[in-house]
């Protein structure tokens, strides 16, 4: 039998071989060595554990033990770094870097508002709404380079950011979303095959509802002749010429805003949607449409 | 969701003619159905047990008055694995105590920092006002005793810790490339 017929026969026999899986994989033999507890007058001396003390008595004290000494961790007087942890709104930062670099990897379409969903969907940020986490803090970095006309809308945003974006000719909104608002604009689709009416938008709870009725931060329930006067004055603030957004090209695009109870851009609470006839279900009972609308 | 809906008035009588139209009949809609726990009605109706024997251990009246006046225990080390769900437990004691900043340093105020400060030089009570870093062994022993919850980065807005969160100060430490001027 020459090599080539070894080969052969070698290549048919792993071809009638099962597959390896993790039901049929093991160790190569004699690969694993069990330590024993030697025994005897030699081998069995002190088997590892040491010679006196804490060590052959295998004594494992406590984390933080110090044997007897008052322990580090119970010395240092007690400071509320914590306290209310576990009702305070976190807001996932976004920088103006980060939203630039979407923008220039075309990972967002600028010809259409953008919000959290798409934003999102751009793969590149996640919130996680079940973990007290809010939606979007756009931050300042990067507000030097930024150079987008945009219709963004943020859960959160300080003075620069929203100079940064005005100054391109952009808008900016702060919203509120509610945690089962954000669970759907995370993951439109999921909420859609459960075959569920869109639910309303929750209003912001007390303590940020100045935040988001209030013009200076553009929040979605201001006065939007308020708003306009704030962006005068913070283009005046800042030194730079308010870009005319009724001479726009894009004002359409640019003035688009969701309602107070909207949730997705183009869609309105009640509707259902059916993926798979591709159709949208509008409720028509007069006591649903006044539920809804209210 | 009767205070959504006081609130949703609230906003709405200030708000725009869209938002004007009150609703009243939420509850016609939304589904209200009290929920009949039928196995546990019948537990609660099963007859009474059997009264104990007076000589038993359980109807002494001296070991009574002792498990009655026992303090909860404080456990103050960490448990590794709870008896409900076998999981690792954070020592409330530390997080009491300590902060845990994004980069995996821990801060503490100063021991003694209320004691006798009448005694103490404006220098001396100036410096136990100040937090301070603990050491790397203290940090790995610190994160030994909390969960990952306590290790997972916070995102408040308006943060006093928020500059201390990152290093990008300093070379070794910077995570992000320095901007090309």
């Amino acid at each position: 039998m020459g090599s080539r017929q070894i080969t052969e026969k070698s290549l048919s026999m792993i071809r009638s071989l099962p597959r390896i899986s993790l039901g049929n994989i093991r160790d190569n033999p004699g690969s694993k060595i069990t330590q024993k507890r030697g025994r005897g007058q030699h081998r069995g001396d002190k088997h590892g554990a040491g010679n006196k003390g804490s060590g052959q008595r295998q004594n494992y004290m406590r984390l933080g033990y110090e044997t007897g000494n008052n322990p580090f961790y119970l010395r240092v007087p007690s400071e509320p770094y914590y306290r209310g942890h576990h009702h305070r709104r976190q807001y996932p930062p976004l920088s103006l870097l980060e939203l630039q670099s979407l923008i220039d990897k075309d990972r967002l379409d600028v010809t259409k508002p953008i919000d959290i969903a798409s934003i999102i969907k751009s793969g590149l940020y996640n919130m996680f709404p079940d973990q007290k986490q809010f939606g979007i803090h756009l931050t300042d970095e990067g507000l030097d380079i930024f150079a987008a006309k945009i219709n963004i809308e943020v859960q959160w945003a300080s003075e620069q950011v929203i100079a940064a974006i005005e100054k391109n000719g952009g808008v900016i909104t702060t919203a509120y979303y509610d945690p089962h608002s954000l669970f759907l604009l995370k993951n439109p689709k999921k909420f859609f095959e459960t075959g569920q009416a869109i639910p309303r938008r929750m209003i912001p709870p007390p303590d940020v509802i100045e935040y988001y009725t209030n013009p200076k931060t553009r929040g979605y329930l201001a006065d939007p002749e308020k708003i306009s006067h704030e962006r005068l004055r913070l283009a005046q603030k800042y030194g730079y010429e308010l870009p005319e957004l009724e001479n726009d090209v894009s004002y359409n695009m640019l003035i688009e805003r969701k309602d107070p109870r909207q949730i997705f851009f183009g869609l309105e609470p009640g509707w259902v949607i059916n993926l798979k006839d591709k159709c949208i279900l509008k409720p028509r009972d007069e006591e649903l449409l006044r539920f809804y609308s209210s | 969701m009767l205070r959504c809906a006081i609130s949703a008035l609230r906003i709405a009588t200030f708000r725009t003619s869209s938002l004007r139209v009150p609703y009243q009949n939420a509850s016609k809609i939304i589904y209200h159905d009290v929920r009949n726990f039928t196995s546990l009605s019948v537990i609660n109706n099963a007859p009474p047990v059997v009264p104990l024997l007076k000589e038993n251990l359980i109807n002494n009246k001296h070991i009574l008055d002792l498990s009655y006046n026992l303090w909860p225990v404080h456990i103050r080390t960490v448990t590794k694995f709870s008896l409900k769900r076998g999981k690792r437990k954070t020592v409330k004691a530390a997080v009491k105590r300590f902060f845990r900043l994004h980069w995996g340093g821990w801060i503490r105020t100063k021991v003694g920092r209320h004691k006798k400060l009448w005694k103490k030089s404006p220098p001396q009570r100036r410096r136990l006002r100040q937090h301070v870093f603990c050491n790397s062994t203290q940090s790995t022993l610190l994160d030994k005793m909390v969960t990952k919850y306590w290790k997972k980065p916070k995102y408040y807005v308006e943060d006093p810790y928020a500059p201390y969160h990152t290093r990008e100060e300093f070379y070794i430490t910077r995570k992000k490339p320095l901007p090309k001027t």
